[in-house]
Formats: structure tokens, sequence, C-alpha cells
């Protein structure tokens, strides 16, 4: 039980240093959309960032025609 | 079989307008041509992703000409730039705010921020799906603002110069305070909670005490950034209660918030029973989150009239003598300056013909769309659009004097005197505070005489058993919940009261056209001389007004499949045009030279006549066409279970109201008044009843700011919209009933929450007010309290279809 006064002291400075980062990301405009970045992440629009072998075989033709 | 969907927007096809015609190779129908366009670009610049990753559908987009970049032209100009952006301190990219219409989902967001970043000489754009405010950093030597506007145009969105407002601005700061004030007390009490259950099961001072102070010293560490920065809001409205006397539910929680800590510090540092600092810190996270909803709704209803917010510059041609012109601003304008108006212009002012002869679309003033002729002498009111010709106006009245702000201010007035209506929540509130400092006084009165020694514990659990944190949150919840299911089905709501209002509604009063009419024409009838098919006349008619913005026009251009060459407007009698090396006229009878025809189908529709080389071909009769499932929804509004009284207002002159009786099924239809009339019908209605008046156009405004609750309809205008308390976007309005149906709903869960929540303190008190409340009591009575409301309240988030 005696380690409770090192842990206790220690969750004080873990906290501060969350609500810190939480205070940080709130000033930069992280919570600004909360929509947009739950949607964005389902668009696979990254077909060109793919490495062309693991690409489906279909999609290579339509990406190279896209960027010709 | 099931209805052909277009492939761009998804509406049903209309078979008049159907568009067949292959993409990639494989057959795809549109609805019109403005759909065909857009698809047509998303899929050259390999964005068809867009298809997979849409989740709503599009609105319908107009059909882009060369003609709509002249339009943004004005944003060439170096003092309209200068205007409205900002330099970058690189002194060559500028910055710029836009406002950004259209938006349905994700999807749109992701389609226009990736054509427009493509662009070369955009450096930084991002739109927020949350707000359809865009951030444009470009470099105005490389790429001008009007090809970028006419990017996102072409692919069927709007947008425009945007600048926020100072109110808004402000609220949109401070909830990011409260987000993080939300986020404090959210840490604080997980940490308090965690300290304070060893202490609540066993953990006592005799058994530990040492743990015992450390763990009362830690959450004291806690408790204070709770009160002092997240908190502080209440305080604040407390103090501001205190000096207006009008109490609000701020009152008892600053009482309990800063009595327990202050009791509960002393007893930390001087030793005693019990400590609340992981009650204080829950009140303050729960009654945070509900007043962080309030605001947010109260933040998108705002920002969902954004467009009308629209500071697009306006750039008029002022005469400056023998035919000359030159390009100045709206604001740069004198009264008695000579100015040439074009066709599809707005009038910005009131003024008088001086030149010219022209059709004048005045829907805006008077609700209805057939146009009306002006000439020489006559006078033309600022909100008309003129539809044909070119006109030569001499400026009588700008800005704050034109009828337009004239017809602002009788609106303003009739606001002022309508109605406040009081949130039942408020009223509860009110008189729910006055009882609990009653009965906290009671309480420490009666201890002070029982047991002088535990008055002061007491009083302060009773404070904490009664503070109002569920009861606070049954509100917001439920209103957020429900505004946000019925954004989704496409109405918007704008003032905090409308559907408390509209669950209490007992009498609807409709205006016709625009509102139970679609408000343009389609074809009711033909006549045909010919051996051509319909869709051959509709083509002929529509590429000899392909390039007018006349309603008639409106309806023929999108069937044009060929074009038509000399073509000439004769101001409100037709036009004229070679198509394949014949002559053709369309118009009026006299303009065609043949005899009068009247359809037996559709008395009341307008008859257009088409001659081919002096003969005539066709005649086209035109009307316009009510709006789908009209009659239904009528019905179903005045039967079981929402029971209410209709009645139908019009305008229109030539409506005969027994034949509009027998079709609507509805009793009460006036036809042919004016809007003052419109006016004082419904103040007498609203004597008696809770009215609703539904309305698109601006003769309707006065009349809807005298109703408790206004609806703004369809493509209403700018100024009906600004100025009624919610807006159907949706343009199939048979979902009206459901609407009415959810709005009741909101209305019963609302009333449960404040049952419950007023309830459960009822029940506590007499506990608390004899001593039988612990710390650990009261924290999980309150926590599980208001998340029954929380729970209660999202049961709204899904509209249910009505039969």
């Amino acid at each position: 039980m005696d380690s409770l006064f090192l842990l206790v002291p220690v969750s004080v400075i873990l906290i501060t240093i969350a609500v810190l980062f939480l205070r940080w990301a709130v000033r930069s405009g992280q919570y600004d959309d909360l929509e947009k970045p739950a949607h964005s992440i389902l668009f696979d629009d990254d077909r060109d960032m793919m490495p062309k072998e693991s690409q489906p075989a279909e999609d290579t033709k339509e990406a190279t025609k896209r960027r010709d | 079989m099931t209805e052909t969907r277009c492939f761009h927007c998804h509406e049903a096809v209309d078979e008049q307008t159907r568009i067949d015609t292959t993409l990639n190779n494989e057959p795809v129908v549109y609805c019109c041509r403005g759909c065909k366009a857009v698809a047509e670009i998303i899929h050259t610049d390999g964005l068809q992703d867009f298809y997979k990753f849409r989740s709503a559908n599009l609105s319908k987009p107009e059909p882009v000409g060369e003609k709509d970049l002249a339009l943004y032209e004005v944003y060439n100009r170096e003092d309209v730039l200068d205007r409205i952006s900002r330099l970058n301190s690189d002194g060559r990219h500028r910055n710029v705010q836009l406002g950004i219409e259209g938006i349905t989902c994700a999807a749109c967001v992701w389609l226009i921020e990736n054509e427009v970043r493509r662009l070369t000489g955009v450096t930084e754009f991002w739109l927020s799906l949350a707000k359809h405010q865009a951030e444009l950093v470009w470099d105005p030597q490389q790429l001008s603002l009007s090809e970028i506007f006419l990017t996102i145009q072409k692919l069927g969105f709007k947008a425009f110069p945007f600048t926020e407002g100072e109110a808004e601005k402000r609220l949109a700061q401070e909830q990011k305070t409260t987000l993080l004030r939300i986020g404090v007390a959210g840490i604080g009490m997980m940490q308090s909670m965690m300290l304070a259950i060893p202490v609540y099961f066993g953990l006592t001072e005799t058994s530990d005490p040492y743990f015992q102070r450390l763990f009362w010293y830690v959450s004291l560490l806690f408790a204070v950034p709770v009160v002092f920065f997240s908190a502080r809001p209440f305080f604040r409205a407390a103090r501001r209660d205190l000096q207006s006397r009008h109490f609000t539910m701020d009152t008892p929680v600053s009482l309990a918030i800063g009595g327990a800590f202050i009791a509960s510090t002393y007893i930390t540092l001087f030793g005693g029973e019990e400590v609340y600092f992981d009650s204080i810190s829950m009140f303050t996270f729960f009654l945070l989150i509900g007043r962080y909803l309030e605001t947010q709704t109260r933040l998108t209803a705002s920002r969902s009239q954004q467009k009308l917010q629209d500071s697009t510059p306006t750039l008029v041609e002022r005469c400056v003598g023998n035919d000359e012109t030159e390009k100045v601003l709206l604001e740069d304008l004198r009264e008695g300056d000579q100015v040439r108006l074009g066709a599809g212009d707005q009038v910005p002012f009131d003024g008088i013909v001086l030149e010219g002869r022209a059709s004048v679309n005045e829907a805006a003033l008077t609700g209805e769309f057939a146009p009306v002729s002006k000439q020489t002498g006559d006078t033309l009111l600022s909100g008309s659009y003129i539809t044909d010709n070119a006109l030569t106006l001499k400026v009588t009245r700008l800005g704050k004097d034109s009828h337009l702000s004239f017809l602002n201010t009788l609106v303003e007035r009739a606001l002022a005197e309508k109605p406040e209506t009081v949130i039942l929540a408020d009223h509860v509130a009110s008189r729910f505070v006055l009882a609990v400092l009653g009965v906290s006084l009671l309480v420490a009165l009666s201890w002070a005489i029982i047991d002088p020694a535990r008055a002061f514990p007491i009083t302060l659990a009773v404070l904490v058993a009664t503070c109002p944190c569920a009861l606070s949150l049954a509100t917001p919840v439920a209103l957020t919940a429900a505004t946000q299911a019925l954004r989704d089905r496409g109405f918007v709501i704008t003032r905090p009261y409308v559907l408390q209002t509209l669950a209490q509604a007992e009498h609807l009063v409709f205006d016709k056209t625009g509102t139970l009419t679609e408000g343009r024409y389609t074809l009711t009838d033909l006549h045909n001389y010919s051996d051509l098919s319909q869709a051959d006349l509709l083509s002929l008619a529509g590429a000899l007004e392909s390039d007018s913005p006349h309603p008639i026009a409106r309806f023929f251009a999108p069937f044009a499949e060929q074009s038509a060459s000399q073509i000439k407007n004769h101001a409100g009698e037709g036009v004229a045009g070679q198509i394949g090396g014949k002559a053709y006229q369309l118009g009026s009878a006299a303009f065609c030279n043949t005899p009068e025809e009247q359809s037996v189908n559709d008395p009341g529709a307008k008859p257009v006549y088409l001659c081919c080389e002096e003969t005539l071909i066709a005649v086209l009769f035109l009307n316009d066409s009510w709006r789908a499932g009209y009659r239904p929804m009528l019905e179903q509004l005045q039967s079981q279970p929402l029971n209410l009284q209709l009645s139908v207002f019009t305008g229109d002159p030539n409506a005969d109201s027994d034949a509009l009786r027998k079709q609507l099924g509805v009793t009460d239809v006036r036809t042919g008044i004016k809007p003052d009339e419109k006016m004082s019908g419904i103040r007498a209605l609203a004597e008696k009843q809770t009215v609703v008046m539904l309305g698109d156009g601006l003769n309707d405004v006065p009349a809807m700011a005298s109703a408790p609750l206004s609806i703004a309809v369809g493509e209403a205008s700018d100024l009906t919209r600004m100025k009624a308390d919610a807006m159907l976007v949706n343009p199939d309005i048979r979902i009206l009933p459901d609407i009415i149906v959810h709005s009741r709903r909101c209305q019963s869960i609302v009333r449960q929450n404040i049952a419950w929540a007023i309830g459960y303190n009822l029940s506590i008190l007499p506990l608390a007010a004899l001593g039988w409340v612990p710390p650990w009591v009261a924290a999980i009575g309150m926590s599980s309290s208001s998340l029954i409301v929380v729970f209660n309240a999202l049961r709204l988030k899904g509209v249910k279809t009505l039969g």
C-alpha cells in the first residue's frame, strides 16, 4: 500500500500532461470539424499510393489512365 | 417496375426530360442536362469514386455556361478582392473564406476538395463538412478567383465569399473553450471517483488515517481546476441571475458546486466526516455537456442560414452618356443614376424604366411566378428579376430606402409583436429554483433548532442532492437529437421554440404557388398539328429558348438537342430563330398570327404556340404543377393521429376557390388575397389556435412573421428563409406529417425527462433533509439519473414514417 505514496503523485503528473495535450488539440482546431474525418477514412482514394504489384488488376489500368 | 433514378442526383427521372446516354461505355440515365454535365466532369477528372462514397442525395445542378463566368467576373476586380480577401505576407498569395452551398454529405466535400486542389495556383483549400465553409489560399496572378468559383459550380455547388458574423465567431470560440472545460471536468471526475470509491467502501479515518487524508488532498487538487476553470460559466451566470433577479438553473447549480467545494475543502484541511469532490466534478461534467449541446444546436442553426450572409458584391452598368457604360459596384451607385440591366439580372434598387420593354418576374414580391410586362415609365421594385430584355432604369431609391428594405422593416415590426414562446424547461426551472432555495433554507433553520452541529452538513447534502443536473440535461439532449434527426430529413430548425410550437400546432395555413405547387411550369397538354413527336417539338422549343431566363424558357431549355441560330427575343411576345434552315417562332397567339386556343384537359393552362415557316405546328399548354403527393399529405394532416385544421391562402386572383376546395380536400380556401389580408387572416386564426404558416414568397413574409410558427418551403426567397422559424429544404413535402409527429414525440420525451428529473430530486430531497444521503448515494443517484435522461433522448435520433 505504501507504493500509493509514489503512484498517486505519478498519476497527478500524467493527468496534467493529458490536460495540456487536450488544450493543444482543442486550440489547434482538431475538434473543429467532427464529421469529415470520420467519413474521409472510408474513401479509398489512396490507390495511387499503393505499390503497383498489390493494386487490384482492374484498378491499375484505371489509375494509370488517370495519371496520364 | 421500380422508378428510374437519375445517375447523378438520384431523383426520380421525369419521362419528359429523361436523357439516355453512355458513360465509360455503360448505359446511364440522367434527369436533366445539368446532371449530365456534372457527371461527365466528375468522370473526366477521374473522381468517379464520389458516387461510391456518397451517402446522401444531391440537389439538382443548374447547367453552367459562359454567362456564369461573366457573373463571377466581379471577383477579378482589384477593389473587390481587397474587400473580400486578405493578402498574405508574401505579397503574392491571397486568403479568402468561402461559403459553399449544396453540400449534402462527406463525399461532396471530398469531391470539391479534390477538384479545387488540382487547379494550378491553388496553394491550400480546406473545406469543413460541419460548417460548409472553406479556407482558400491562392495566387491571383496564376488563377482568377472567378475560375475557382466556376470550377465549383461546374460540380453542381455554389461558392460565395463569406464573412462570419461577430456573434457567431464568438460563439464558436466559446464552444472551443467549453470543449476544454468538459475535458478537464471529465478527467477530474474520473480521478476523484477513483479516489472516492475506496473511501466509500471501508477506507475510514480509523482504519487507514494516512490514506484517507492523502486521497482527500489529491481529490482537492483535482477539484480546483474543475471548480475554478470548468465551472466558471455557471458562477458567472448565477451572478447575472442575482443582479437581474431572474433565476435560472445556474443559481442552485452554483450553490451546490460552490457550497460543496468550500465545505469539502474545509473538511479536508481541518477534519470532518464527508467530502463531495466526486459529485462536484460529476455535476460540472454533465452540466457542461448539456450546455455544449445547446450552443452547438444554436450554432448549426445559424450556420444553416449562412447563405443569407452572402456578401457577394454586385456590379452594375452605369450609363455615362452616348450609349457607353462603365461597371461600378452597387455601393458606389447614387440616386438619379442611369443604369442598364440585362436579361436575367436581379433589380438591386427601386427605379423607373427609361428605355426598353421587358417581362419582369416579381415572384419574390408577389409570389406569382408568371412574369409581368414593363415598359417606359413603369416602376421596378428591388427584388424583381428581368427575364428577357435589357432595360435602362433611373435609380429612385437605393439600399435602405428601397422597397425590399421597406418590406424588411414591416417584417421586423411583425416579429417584434409576435408573442414570445416560453420554453417549457425554462418555465419549470424558475419555479424549481425557488422551491429548492426555499426548502434548503427551511432545512437549515429546522436543523439549527434541533441540532446546530448537523445543520451545515445536512443543508449541504440537500443542495447537492437537489442539484438540477438531470433537469438541465433534459431539454438540450432531446432537442439536439430531434433537431439532428429532422435536419437529416431536410427540415432545418433555426429558432429554439420551433419543436415545441410545432408539437402544439392546431392549424396549418398553406400558401399555394410555390408551396403546394412546384412554382414552375410543366407541360400539361399538347395540341399537335404536325407529324413530329412530342419529344421533337420540345426539342425545337428548347433550342429556341435555350438562352433565356424567362420561366417558360426554364421549362423548355433542358429539352434542347440541337441549337438555333439568329435567335431574336421579342419581349412579352415570344422568340424567333432558325433551326436546320427553317424559321421557327414560339410565343403568344398574336405573335404567331393564329387564333387563340384553350386546353380542354387543363383550362387554366397557359398556351404557347409553335410555328414553322409561318404555319402553326403545335400548341403547348403549360401550367404550374402540384407537388408530388400533395393530396395524400393534406389528407394525412387532417386525419388521425394529427387532426390538424388546414387553410390554403393564395394570392392568385385567377384561382377558382370552389375547384381548389374539391381538388385539395380543404374547406377553408381563400383566393386572390393580398399580403396584408393574409397577415390579418393569420392574426385572426392565431387568436384562437396555434397556427403554423407555410410559404415561400416575399408576399408571405408578413403573414409568416405574425404566425406563432413559420416554415419556409422549397425554393423560398432569401428574405423568407431568413425570417422563417424553420425551413423545409427537402423538395418532397410529403414528409411534413412525419415532421409534426416527430416534434410531438420530442415534446413528450422532454416532458418525460423533466418529470423523471424532478421526480428523482423530489424523492431524494426528504432523505437528504433527514441526513440519510451519504456522498456516494448522491453521486450514483445523480449520474444514473442524468444517464437515463440522455438515453431516453437518444430515442429521438430516427424519424418514424407515418402509416
